[in-house]
Order: C-alpha cells, then structure tokens, then sequence
C-alpha cells in the first residue's frame, strides 16, 4: 500500500506539470467514445475475489453505428453473451440455459457527466495520475474515489494511441481493488465481419429464458406502487417502470437509481407461493444483491455498489399507501 | 499416402508440376479425403508464409487453440476450481494471464511433405504482474445461494440491470463481463 501511495504521489507529480486536465475528465470522455466507436478484438483477465477467468471479447459498429459485442469465457465453463441493439443473450452451459433480454441504447459518456461534474465531486474524488507503461506500452492512468462508504472507486489505465481502456480496477473506499479486468491482447480491427458475431455455442437443448416479443413494451403508467426512502447523498431515481423479466412470470416494477457513475437497480415482484428468493446478501464479483420479504413481495436490490448500499436501500423500500 | 505423393501434392500447390502430373492429382484428389486435407493444409501454410491469411481463419486456429488450453490446463497451473487457499490471488493471476496472453501459432515445418504444426508461444508478463498491487479477498465471489430458481432469478437481474448500469453510469467494459466471467464451479 506504501509503494501505491509513493507511486501515485509521484505520477500526480507528473501530472500537474501537464496542461492536460488533471481531473482526468479529458481522458474519460476519449476513452468513453473509444469503447463504443473502436472496432476492436481483445482477450482479458477478469479478477474478482480469488478467481480469475479469461474472456476474449469482439466489439465492433457498423455503418448505421448500430454497436455489437461478443465475449466468450476462455476458462472453465464457456459462457458467451451476444450483444446488438435490439437484445443481450447470454448462453450459459453450466445452468443449460439460455437468457435473451432487450438491450439499451448505450450513451456517450453519461451526459449528466459533463453537466453535473461540480455535484460528482462532492461524492468523488477525480484524479489524472499521469503517464505510466503497462507492459511496454504508453497509458494514461485516471482515478476516482469515493468519498463515503456507499459507492465504490475506479482506476483506469488507457492507452495512449486508442485511448482504449486496457485495465480497470474497481476499489473500495480505502482505495484497494474489489474487482480487476485486464487486456492481455488487444487489437484494433478496420472492420469485423457481421458473421463473427455469431455465437459459437450453440444453445440447443438448453431452457431458453425470453420475453416475448409483445410483452418487451415497458409499462411506464403512472401506477407505481413502491417507492424507496434511504439512498445514499446524491442517488436519484433515473427510471421507474414495470416490465417482464426473463426468469419473471409478471410484470416486475423495476427503479434505478444512480449518482451518475454508479447504478443500483430495485426490482419488486409478488412471488408465487413457497417461492424461494434471496434473503439477505449475495454478491457476484463486485455487484452486491440484496433481498428481503417486504409486505408480501420480493424486494431485491442489485447493483456494483457495497453491501452496505444495497442492504439500506431494500430496507427502506416499500409500497406507496 | 507416400511421401512422394505428398511431395507432389505441394509441388502442385506451388505452380510446380507439369499440367499431365496436375491432371492425375486432380485424379487422386477426388478419390482421397485425407489427400485433400493435406491440399487444404499446403494453402494454408503458403498463405501463412506469405501473411495472407485471413483474419477469420486466424481467429478460428485461436478458438482451436484456446479450446485445446481449456480442455488441457499447462503443467504446473493450478486448477482455479480446486485452489487451495494459500494459492496467492498473485501467483494465479501470473499463470491465468500467461495463458491468456497466449499467443497465437505460427506455423511452422515447411518441409514438403510433412503435415503442419500448430505452436502456441506464451509470453511472460511477470514484469506486469509485479506492478500491481494486491487483490483484496472480497466476501462471497458468487451468488452464494444454492437454488437454482433463486440463482436464475439474480442472473436475470443481472442481465437487466447491466443494461442500464452501462447506459447510465461508468462507461468501461460491458457489465456483463460477469455473466462470461464468473465460475459457478464448486
């Protein structure tokens, strides 16, 4: 821990001697257009507790700037999700299933970002650690950190050439990773055949979790039911609606919060009797769920935020009279 | 198969038989599939030489590649669902990147009449891996539930909620890395 502070005391160092913003916002929105412009193909580790998997992942827009991605688990179980525009599919051999929801739009970098930069830095701390190399090549390193224990921080190492983000860590408060992905190879491509989005695995067989096509219209009706009442500074309802879920047999009344850098979602469904669902904590990398039996609904929280976060959100949640 | 067929076989692929030696191999190719493996191989390695293979042929000698890692872990790595505590989050990351980082297969053995070779070169990132500080142990690394209705119920929260996590939030790499990425492995 010595060694990192040294170490980013000395790249601040670095930075300030440039007439680069030293928020790291310059390099954020490079990067962020980077990620969705770039025809790319790429492996990387993803690390999240002890473990550790490799995942090639292809991203590429056609001229209609319509973006598609594919990643495929290169370890263990070959797991493989196929996003376009119109749905994400994930493909997962170890519960032979295969799970198709409706994509959304992705934005450039969140525009509240720019706009609402002064109301982020009172959540959050925005530093441009300067140049550094990783493996030989040129990156920029940006971090932001918390400034309280509901959120967590990132750090961002992005090449200088494509403004590609090569390694990102997800940090707790005090700064340490909870969750690291790193490029192992990376390459920019000019153009990626629509044939290579094809997914390898095939499914066959498999249960095939889908919400029909009629019912994939959200219900944005006024008549929510549920609303939450403890969120940390700075987290605002960013949408509310009623929509069906995959592995959902009615309507789920589903509200995402979000302080413009992270995101919690609330889902509340009526479960069927002698229904099991979570109850309590369960986390996934660094996506923190949690459940709870509330007025006679299942009330569920999800979110790459701490535990903490989840767990007084659900806790506050409840029907409007 | 003799060598010698084998020998004309390449010769042919080169431009470098007669049109009468061409018309019996084309002869012999009709009647032998293994024949025409070895004609299919012979292109390939040329068009390997000559760096003009195409990028999706590339990418599928990769998948074998990569399908072969995942059925036969290297000597010495550690299997990741059988890790004994100890195993140093560090020390893994070393051995899962430098398979990762593997690199693709050249192709070597020119010689006429010799079938071609796949090598898989992994490079050493060590240098790397002693620049990153250490990985805190997070409680819980997946749904620590053991229904599976309750487990397809989180996955399908997940899914959404990636969605908009990505739309609204930190850009980076897709949330649903950790759909791909994440052992439900004992």
């Amino acid at each position: 821990m010595k060694g990192f502070v040294a170490c980013s005391i000395l790249l601040v160092t670095a930075a300030t001697a440039n007439a680069e913003s030293t928020d790291g916002r310059f390099w954020l929105d490079k990067m962020s257009r980077a990620i969705s412009e770039l025809n790319f193909e790429g492996t990387f580790v993803y690390l999240h507790g002890n473990q550790m998997e490799t995942v090639h992942i292809l991203h590429g827009v056609d001229e209609k700037g319509e973006e598609r991605e594919r990643m495929i688990s290169l370890t263990g179980v070959a797991r493989e999700v196929i996003r376009d525009s119109n749905h994400v599919t994930c493909i997962l051999p170890d519960s032979q299933s295969v799970v198709v929801d409706k994509s959304h739009p992705r934005k450039p970098f969140p525009a509240a970002f720019h706009q609402d930069l002064d109301k982020l830095a009172n959540y959050y701390d925005f530093h441009d650690l300067g140049d550094d190399r990783m493996t030989g090549v040129p990156v920029r390193v940006i971090a932001i950190q918390p400034r309280d224990k509901y959120r967590y921080g990132y750090r961002m190492w992005l090449d200088k050439k494509t403004n590609m983000l090569l390694k990102f860590d997800l940090t707790d408060a005090q700064g340490m990773p909870v969750e690291q992905m790193m490029f192992t190879d990376f390459k920019v491509r000019d153009r990626i055949a629509l044939s290579e989005f094809e997914p390898a695995l095939s499914g066959a067989g498999y249960t095939r979790l889908e919400v029909a096509l009629e019912d994939q219209e959200q219900d944005s009706s006024p008549s929510h039911s549920w609303r939450v009442d403890r969120l940390p500074e700075g987290f605002m309802l960013t949408h509310h609606n009623r929509h069906f879920l995959p592995a959902s047999p009615d309507r789920v009344e589903h509200m995402v919060f979000g302080d413009g850098l992270a995101t919690v979602s609330v889902y509340v469904e009526k479960p069927a009797p002698n229904e099991e669902n979570l109850q309590g904590i369960s986390s996934m990398g660094a996506v923190n769920a949690y459940g709870a039996r509330i007025a006679g609904h299942q009330v569920t929280a999800v979110g790459e935020v701490p535990e903490v976060t989840v767990k007084m959100i659900v806790r506050s949640a409840r029907p409007v009279q | 198969m003799t060598e010698r067929i084998r020998e004309q076989l390449s010769a042919m692929v080169d431009n470098h038989l007669s049109e009468a030696e061409q018309e019996l191999m084309t002869a012999r190719l009709k009647g032998d599939r293994e024949l025409v493996g070895y004609w299919y191989r012979y292109h390939v390695i040329g068009d390997a030489l000559r760096g003009q293979l195409p990028d999706h042929l590339i990418s599928m000698f990769l998948d074998r590649v990569r399908q072969a890692l995942r059925d036969e872990p290297p000597v010495g790595a550690p299997s990741r669902r059988k890790a004994p505590a100890w195993v140093k989050p560090l020390a893994g990351l070393a051995v899962a990147a430098s398979v990762a980082l593997v690199a693709v297969l050249g192709l070597r053995n020119t010689q006429v009449g010799s079938a071609p070779e796949m090598i898989v070169i992994a490079e050493d990132i060590q240098q790397e891996v002693a620049l990153r500080p250490k990985l805190v142990r997070v409680r819980g690394v997946k749904w620590n539930v053991a229904a599976p209705r309750v487990v397809a119920q989180l996955n399908g929260y997940l899914v959404n909620h990636g969605e908009y996590a990505v739309s609204g939030g930190m850009p980076g790499i897709s949330p649903h890395v950790r759909i791909v990425g994440y052992d439900t492995g004992p």
